[in-house]
């Protein structure tokens, strides 16, 4: 599974892309996590095929901007990540990783 | 009472306001300008090399003051002009909104920028343009006119006028003779406007928004960005990049006056708050100066969350990264952690503002990479003062002093919590 975090700058989303993606391994789910900032996710998601695109709580409000912008990625989960699960400690992750994985189910 | 405000802050103020800044004119203009901030920093560095901070006997000074035109040819060419980038940045960012050809867009934007300054004639050299306005002074006149010739493309597009090529006509060529109609319209604009009529863009714009410009320059001017960037923060939302929307062009413009002084050898610059006065004096740290909070947490907690939390987020909050503290603690519409988070900051802009109006420390004029270590970007915002490393100390221990209390309070319910889920 790939899945990508867009925050600001893309620099501190990268913390706890690096840590989602050890709490994937422990629980035996291969999933890559790639941090990006608002102005370059777009060209990557061009590049690149993505399952799942979160956005960070502190840019929520560009949310529906970035949904918008992503409607041609016809099997893209958007989601907002929840703000108590954006820190790059383990039981948070742990949060955002069964969070990810609820919404890849459905 | 703290329950309702937090509502508040959450519900009624935090995401509509950063909402409303996601109005697209307001979101090219930020686009626009955040993309000219890579030309900002490389070009305003050639500031320090024209003035190294070493003493003026030296060698490395001697042969700085002998060059110091050629020196300081890469900044006049970059930062000195930095309009003209933003000019094309809003342009092609707006067009892009518009889901236009952001290439047309950008350059119409241009054209429309350059066609309110007036091309002289200069003794032996020709036809030449005045480069005052196409820097920071010329900020609001790009932006108007950008966003003008962009609304013209977007209206004519609507229209019958426009021209369009056959399907197998490459892309690129459809293109450039759909951008002619509203090419033709944008320039016979601004030919009347500013040659037939001869309106003064700058003259005019500069007056208009003088006020907004000085009182962004004052105490009250710094305090109340400070203040509305905490509460944003506070209710987790990326403040800097909501208020910046609007007043980074306003910072833009102290800094550019600060650093075409500086050029001229000013000894004294005409602005305390461009950025990176917030930047180096305020947000140290990361936003709420929370550099005293992670100091707390990583050296002097008892509870074991604290220390987790505090261990995490030293080495990020070192370079100005604090979301792992503001989600992680939580900061955000946690009662105890806002005051000082909003109390901490403005006790810095109060301090750090009055030692640089006092010239007590060098006013900032270069734009440093904001994720460098306070001192070091202090140091260098203001050219290589070393005052400006004590200034930086200064406000880290007031913040770790203005957190302190809260910090107690935080630690012991973590304790508390850790202890009641041992016992159970």
């Amino acid at each position: 599974m790939k899945v990508m975090f867009v925050c600001a700058g893309g620099m501190s989303t990268a913390m706890t892309a690096k840590k989602l993606q050890e709490v994937a391994k422990k629980n035996d789910v291969e999933m890559q996590v790639n941090a990006f900032g608002t102005s370059d996710y777009l060209e990557e998601l061009e590049n690149d095929n993505y399952d799942v695109l979160l956005v960070a709580p502190q840019i929520r409000h560009r949310f529906n901007v970035i949904e918008e912008s992503t409607e041609k990625f016809d099997d893209l989960i958007v989601e907002k990540i929840p703000p108590n699960m954006y820190a790059p400690m383990e039981p948070i992750v742990k949060k955002l990783f069964n969070f990810i994985m609820e919404k890849v189910k459905k | 009472m703290m329950e309702k405000f937090m509502t508040w802050l959450d519900e009624k103020f935090s995401t509509p306001m950063a909402r409303l800044a996601e109005q697209r004119h307001l979101r090219a203009v930020r686009d626009g300008i955040v993309a000219t901030l890579p030309i900002i920093i490389v070009g305003s560095f050639f500031l320090i090399l024209a003035f190294p901070p070493v003493p003026a006997d030296t060698a490395i000074a001697k042969w700085a003051a002998e060059n110091i035109i050629k020196i300081l040819l890469p900044y006049r060419l970059t930062m000195y002009i930095m309009s003209l980038y933003a000019a094309w940045g809003i342009g092609y960012s707006l067009s892009k909104s518009y889901k236009m050809d952001g290439v047309s867009g950008g350059n119409l934007a241009v054209v429309a920028f350059l066609m309110t300054i007036i091309p002289q004639v200069a003794d032996g050299i020709g036809w030449v343009l005045p480069m005052a306005n196409l820097g920071g002074a010329g900020m609001f006149v790009a932006i108007i006119t950008s966003i003008f010739a962009v609304e013209i493309m977007r209206l004519i597009s609507k229209t019958r006028f426009r021209i369009t090529m056959p399907d197998q006509v490459p892309a690129s060529v459809a293109r450039s003779f759909e951008a002619l109609t509203p090419t033709a319209v944008v320039v016979i604009l601004m030919t009347i406007i500013s040659i037939v009529l001869g309106f003064d863009w700058h003259g005019f714009i500069a007056k208009v928004m003088a006020p907004l410009v000085s009182t962004s320059d004052t105490l009250f001017g710094v305090l109340f960005p400070v203040v509305l960037i905490t509460l944003f923060w506070s209710a987790g939302i990326h403040g800097v990049s909501v208020v910046g929307s609007v007043a980074r062009p306003v910072w833009t413009i102290l800094l550019d006056a600060n650093g075409a002084a500086a050029a001229e050898g000013a000894k004294v610059l005409p602005h305390i708050a461009p950025e990176p006065f917030y930047q180096w004096f305020i947000w140290i740290g990361g936003a709420g100066a929370t550099i005293g909070l992670v100091l707390l947490l990583a050296f002097a907690s008892k509870s074991k969350y604290s220390k987790t939390l505090g261990r995490t987020a030293l080495a990020p909050g070192l370079f100005n990264i604090n979301e792992p503290l503001i989600f992680g603690a939580p900061i955000v519409l946690n009662p105890i952690l806002i005051i000082p988070f909003i109390l901490a900051p403005v006790v810095n802009a109060i301090v750090s503002y009055v030692a640089m109006s006092l010239e007590l420390v060098s006013r900032p004029f270069i734009l440093a990479p904001w994720t460098l270590p306070g001192p070091i970007g202090a140091y260098l915002a203001t050219g290589g003062d070393w005052r400006a490393i004590v200034l930086n100390v200064v406000c880290i221990v007031l913040s770790v002093m203005i957190y302190y209390p809260f910090f107690k309070m935080y630690d012991n319910n973590q304790l508390e919590i850790e202890r009641s889920e041992q016992s159970a």
